[in-house]
């Protein structure tokens, strides 16, 4: 007999905001091959229907949370490294610790009526929901860390906020931890005190897909940052690079897509270095205009300052494009190809991205030598990962 | 009378500067000097002056029974002049002992035969000059980068009046033919082939310690092994740096070298000989053809240890094609920069193979990553066009 989990999302296609939703779909659809699994979500409008079974929390009667009474909870500081945005569904937007324990309410009811193993659950929106149905069932409960709020914000023992605390708080409940990558494995285990019996980190995969590449509609090579315009993203290290680069190498531009709270500032100081016509702020993008965009960079760059995995980097990687990387990332565990970078050392960053804007022959290696590390990636064989960590730790 | 002919390979590069693009135009210092005098000094003093020591010890005990030949890159030769003479008048010393001989190669260690006839004949002539400046020898015997050789090198240096060139023995060209015998090149004769015992080479080179079994070669043991082969000469053709520095002393490498000539000569059948003596005194009645390039390097002994990706392709296109250009500025510094730049060390760095190969690279490559050391090697490129720009305009 199948083991049964019931799983808590948050972000899924349609509605994301970054790796989050593409990692839980991507996981989700792999796992529905080896337990039986019901995914209960936030909305559930517009994601098509089969497999995985998906239970909106909008569907429910009184389901519909911008319609709830407001709560007396406040939010006591502000929100740190989340965009906001119209395409996330106000997922991130208004009330968000009004909406994290309006879903643990909903989530808990269905869980009454539902005959379950374990309970899974994707980040901490959902890590207060998944702990409140361990205590209630008496069922293990599995936290997957995607990202941590040490990585959104800096936040930790020493500088603890709310989201800090929920977190912990949950973790140390957990009867076992996924994390996104070993990067990550040492945050929990150091940051957050997690013991190193109850983690086994599981990487990232990726969808395959061909490698598609498109003519530019303009000569200058393009080199492309893609995230939250927010500090952990290190966007203000690309317009830093951007300036230094383009004192030496003239052919280029270079786009950031994304939103967030850094991304007027960004602006403003381009605008003032007069490089406005090189360095291009272009948004929050979909998904069909995030991968026109990879077709044609001929640089991904991802500087984070922490970055638990790094999903695009890999997206990056499969359309061929060469990738410069944070060390303090988890993706570069997979893309042993890719360039890695120190994201504080920007002499560093800016001398590999004139060098691949110097010698094209350094990208094609890098590219070809990429496909084969996301040879052995694939979702199956993460959640067969997954499967034994429930059948070999709880 | 069967022999054994050893042969030590000697070399050090000078390795670059994490050249930044941003200091391109700059003109900053290409070598990194420090690094480069920091290993020549723990390479002289592990390996270079004791092994040196250890073997005129041994010409004294063995009379003119023992015997070994050397072949010293120019590039070490300069660095030896200039920062350790010491070292440079300990070969002068075992090279008046009448017991070893000299060999030549091209100056910088560099693949130039494969890229371009003239600046290949131009750098083993500056070689053959510094062996007669320092040793008072003419070699008559050739061995070129890595032992990297085809058929057309052969023809070529017949023509320069070398009669003997060292090569690697590699079983698929040899057909059933043993190495242990004088070979010769297809259609050529007055020319002589040592052919490299990869086996019993490897042995010391590569197998002197065994891990698993927590115990290393013994004399006897290689020496019993040795005597099993047919044939009349077995060369045994590896790095020098193998005594003291990749091996290190306290492996016993040193005994083992002390001891070996004494195990070898137990069967008095068995003697040393020179490359030269080699070649003067047998004949070569096997054909040994090498069409394509092979070589001693990585697993394929061919080119790819410096010619497999894009990269070190680029690489070497770019460094040659500067060849009019230099020459033509007639500045000897930049002729000199431009030689050591041909360095196969700078291209074996950017190798980017897995497996065993990929270890012994990384090993060697004194940058983190092979992009590491493409990007330095494009970077000083960039810079020395420039600079050869200037001088000319």
């Amino acid at each position: 007999m199948l083991p049964q989990v019931l799983m808590l999302g948050w972000e899924y296609p349609p509605y994301i905001n970054g790796g989050l939703g593409v990692a839980s779909q991507g996981l989700a659809e792999a796992l529905e091959r080896f337990v039986n699994l019901k995914v209960i979500l936030p909305n559930s409008q517009g994601i098509p229907a089969g497999a995985p079974s998906i239970l909106g929390l909008d569907q429910l009667a009184g389901g519909n949370w911008d319609n709830q009474p407001g709560s007396s909870l406040r939010l006591p500081v502000k929100l740190q490294g989340y965009a906001n945005q119209a395409e996330v569904q106000g997922l991130y937007s208004g009330n968000l610790l009004k909406r994290v324990a309006h879903y643990e309410t909903l989530a808990r009811r269905i869980a009454r009526g539902e005959r379950f193993d374990l309970v899974h659950a994707h980040d901490w929106m959902t890590f207060p929901a998944a702990i409140g149905i361990k205590r209630e069932s008496k069922r293990p409960a599995v936290l997957h860390v995607h990202s941590l709020e040490y990585d959104r914000s800096g936040s930790g023992p020493d500088a603890p906020n709310w989201i800090y605390e929920i977190e912990k708080e949950a973790l140390a409940e957990a009867d076992l931890v996924i994390p996104v990558s070993e990067y990550t494995s040492n945050i929990l285990e150091e940051v957050y005190e997690v013991p190193k019996a109850k983690i086994f980190p599981v990487h990232n995969a990726i969808v395959p897909r061909k490698a598609v590449r498109l003519p530019k509609p303009f000569p200058e090579k393009l080199v492309v940052f893609m995230g939250r315009i927010t500090g952990q993203k290190g966007p203000e290290k690309f317009l830093n690079a951007a300036l230094l680069v383009l004192e030496h190498f003239d052919n280029v531009r270079f786009m950031m897509a994304g939103q967030g709270d850094q991304r007027e500032q960004l602006m403003r100081l381009a605008a003032r270095a007069r490089i406005g016509d090189r360095f291009h702020s272009v948004g929050f993008l979909s998904a069909s205009e995030k991968q026109r965009m990879l077709a044609m960079a001929d640089i991904f760059i991802m500087p984070s300052m922490s970055e638990p995995f790094g999903l695009v980097a890999l997206e990056a990687a499969q359309m061929g494009v060469p990738c410069v990387i944070s060390n303090r990332s988890g993706v570069q565990e997979v893309l042993p190809a890719a360039i890695s970078i120190d994201p504080a050392n920007l002499r560093e960053m800016t001398h590999y991205l004139l060098s691949l804007l110097r010698y094209p022959v350094l990208g094609q290696t890098i590219v070809q030598r990429q496909k084969q590390n996301l040879l052995g990636l694939d979702w199956e064989k993460a959640a067969m990962k997954i499967v034994t960590a429930y059948r070999e730790r709880i | 009378m069967p022999s054994v002919c050893l042969y030590f390979q000697l070399h050090q590069p000078q390795r670059l500067n994490n050249y930044s693009a941003l200091d391109i135009g700059r003109g900053l210092s290409y070598f990194d000097k420090r690094m480069n005098r920091q290993i020549l000094h723990q390479v002289a003093d592990r390996s270079y002056l004791p092994t040196n020591k250890l073997l005129l010890k041994l010409i004294k005990e063995y009379g003119d029974k023992f015997k070994v030949a050397f072949s010293i890159s120019g590039t070490l030769l300069d660095q030896l002049e200039s920062m350790r003479p010491d070292v440079l008048r300990s070969f002068e010393k075992l090279a008046e002992t009448g017991c070893v001989e000299f060999l030549a190669e091209t100056h910088n260690h560099s693949l130039a035969f494969v890229y371009s006839r003239e600046e290949f004949f131009r750098q083993v002539i500056l070689h053959k000059e510094k062996v007669w400046q320092h040793f008072r020898q003419d070699p008559l015997v050739f061995r070129n980068t890595e032992l990297v050789y085809n058929n057309q090198l052969a023809y070529f240096i017949r023509q320069m009046g070398f009669r003997g060139v060292c090569v690697e023995g590699i079983p698929s060209l040899l057909k059933g033919s043993s190495p242990n015998y004088l070979h010769r090149p297809p259609d050529l004769l007055n020319m002589s082939l040592l052919l490299r015992n990869a086996e019993l080479a490897d042995d010391i080179a590569f197998r002197f310690e065994n891990k698993a079994e927590e115990s290393t070669l013994s004399p006897l043991e290689f020496a019993a092994k040795l005597h099993q082969e047919k044939g009349d000469v077995v060369n045994l053709f590896m790095d020098y740096e193998t005594f003291g520095e990749h091996k290190k002393a306290d492996t016993g490498i040193f005994e083992f070298l002390e001891a070996l000539p004494k195990a070898i000569m137990r069967d008095k059948s068995w003697s040393f000989k020179l490359p030269t003596e080699s070649i003067q005194n047998l004949s070569a009645k096997e054909v040994y053809s090498a069409q394509d390039y092979i070589s001693w390097a990585d697993q394929a002994r061919d080119l790819s240890a410096w010619r497999d990706n894009e990269l070190q392709k680029e690489a070497l296109q770019k460094v040659y094609e500067l060849e009019s250009v230099v020459l033509g500025t007639a500045n000897q510094e930049m002729i000199n920069t431009w030689s050591l730049l041909q360095a196969s060390d700078h291209f074996y760095y950017m190798d980017t193979k897995d497996g065993p190969d990929g270890a012994v690279h990384d090993y060697f490559r004194p940058f983190p990553t092979a992009y590491d050391a493409y990007l330095a090697y494009m970077n000083v490129i960039a810079d020395f066009q420039l600079k050869i720009k200037n001088a000319s305009s």
